[in-house]
């Protein structure tokens, strides 16, 4: 293994992990995605060690990676008759239900609404950078931001007075 | 805001990922190897054979997560399995190397392996175990596969008894190389070198018997295990398994090809007879289009 790719992988796979688990809901998933997409730019290391761009090809690879999963797979949840929740009361966790409520409608969004988000407002990527990272353009960030927004609007009928 | 929200719902969410960067480089490091022996991630069938006083252990998994494992006799009759009463007389001849010597020293006495195997490594799995088929009365086995974090790969294990006064004084000559003592009670044996099975084309499985019948026998026994990987014949009474991507199979003495290729569809491969136990000798795999896809060293044990 090449030292500079070792290092890369110590120093950045778990701030990527953890968008990888933002981008997939799943810690399972989340470390299977991140892997493949680690093995990928194994493979272009030599290329792409020599720009400054890193992050944004394994953001990328991530999110083509997590689209091309999703659009293959076919069965998303298996529904059980009971959930094996029991029910507390803390006020510390007051807001749980809402948080839990933007999580889930999260998982709802398809990937690349998804992707947008976690770029937009996780990683604070700009539009600019978002687009790159996307391989699209601006206006189709913006586009896909805000269509990504009004879904968990909708979603979430309690916050639709809120922008 | 909305937007507000999502921000903390993602940042608390993340924060909640504990992340351990040296663990995910060891994974990575395993699946490079891996992916640099062209095998793909999911781990392929696995076919491997032990013999010991003529009783044939084919095993299948399939995959490392789907512990698919079926256990029979020379004959094809099923071993017995599970079992979950403890294991008499059990003996221990299996991967040379460390996890023989460790499996040595862990169990210092026999009974102890149905327990200890499942716990000494936390990543060891018991794949079966249970009684040998009627045809070894009082017989019984272990399979197992271990996780070795020294060198990343995988071994099988396979332990099993023989009750006392059954072997041959030839199949006991042999298994003195394994270390089982001549008036040991206890008979067994163990796979040749099962590291690159998970991982490679290739696997030779050298059989404890100078016999081409017997070799034969276990051929048309690990032939009969279906799924990518086939066994064929090869000389010196070993077998040689190959991955459904090998097409063809030759032999190299020294990096100079002795003969001709032989198809794999050829159970009798016909392969040159290397002499035994001399060096140089080495099997390539060849996929359809004539490309290397694994070597190992022919090391006959006759």
């Amino acid at each position: 293994m090449d030292p500079g790719f070792r290092d890369y992988v110590v120093a950045r796979s778990p701030a990527m992990l953890r968008t990888a688990y933002l981008l997939t809901g799943n810690r399972q998933e989340a470390e299977d995605l991140l892997q493949e997409a680690l093995l990928r730019l194994a493979g272009s290391w030599r290329r792409i060690s020599h720009e400054t761009t890193v992050d944004a090809y394994l953001r990328r690879t991530m999110v083509n990676l997590r689209t091309s999963r999703w659009r293959k797979r076919r069965v998303r949840s298996v529904p059980v008759s009971a959930v094996p929740d029991i029910a507390v009361f803390d006020p510390a966790l007051e807001d749980l239900p809402a948080r839990h409520a933007i999580w889930a409608a999260l998982s709802e969004l398809p990937p690349r609404m998804r992707a947008v988000l976690v770029l937009r407002f996780y990683e604070d990527l700009s539009e600019v950078d978002t687009a790159a990272v996307l391989e699209c353009s601006v206006g189709n960030v913006k586009s896909q931001t805000s269509r990504a927004l009004d879904k968990l609007r909708a979603a979430l009928p309690e916050r639709s007075h809120l922008c | 805001m909305l937007t507000e929200d999502l921000r903390e719902v993602l940042h608390e969410r993340a924060a909640d990922v504990d992340a351990d960067a040296m663990s995910l480089l060891a994974d990575l490091e395993v699946r490079l190897s891996r992916r640099r022996l062209g095998r793909p991630l999911v781990a392929a069938l696995v076919a491997a054979a032990v013999v010991a006083a003529s009783v044939v252990v084919s095993i299948r998994l399939a995959g490392s997560a789907a512990h698919d494992v079926s256990v029979a006799d020379s004959n094809g009759v099923p071993c017995a399995t599970p079992a979950v009463t403890p294991v008499h007389y059990i003996d221990w001849a299996c991967a040379p190397g460390p996890v023989d010597a460790y499996f040595r020293d862990v169990f210092d006495h026999p009974s102890q392996v149905m327990s200890d195997i499942a716990t000494f490594d936390r990543d060891a799995r018991v794949l079966a175990y249970g009684d040998m088929p009627a045809s070894r009365p009082g017989g019984r086995f272990v399979v197992a596969e271990l996780w070795n974090p020294d060198t990343l790969k995988t071994r099988l294990v396979v332990v099993f008894t023989q009750p006392a006064g059954v072997l041959p004084p030839s199949t006991q000559e042999h298994l003195a190389r394994y270390g089982v003592g001549p008036n040991d009670p206890v008979g067994s044996a163990g796979i040749e070198d099962p590291t690159p099975p998970p991982v490679g084309a290739l696997m030779v499985v050298s059989t404890p018997h100078p016999s081409t019948h017997f070799a034969a026998s276990c051929s048309a026994q690990l032939a009969q295990v279906p799924g990518p990987r086939h066994a064929y014949l090869a000389a010196c009474s070993n077998i040689v398994i190959a991955r459904s991507d090998v097409a063809e199979l030759r032999l190299l003495h020294n990096g100079v090809v002795i003969g001709q290729p032989v198809p794999v569809r050829n159970r009798a491969t016909g392969l040159p007879s290397p002499r035994a136990n001399r060096p140089g000798w080495t099997i390539e795999a060849l996929n359809a289009d004539g490309d290397i896809v694994g070597a190992v060293p022919w090391r006959a044990v006759v």
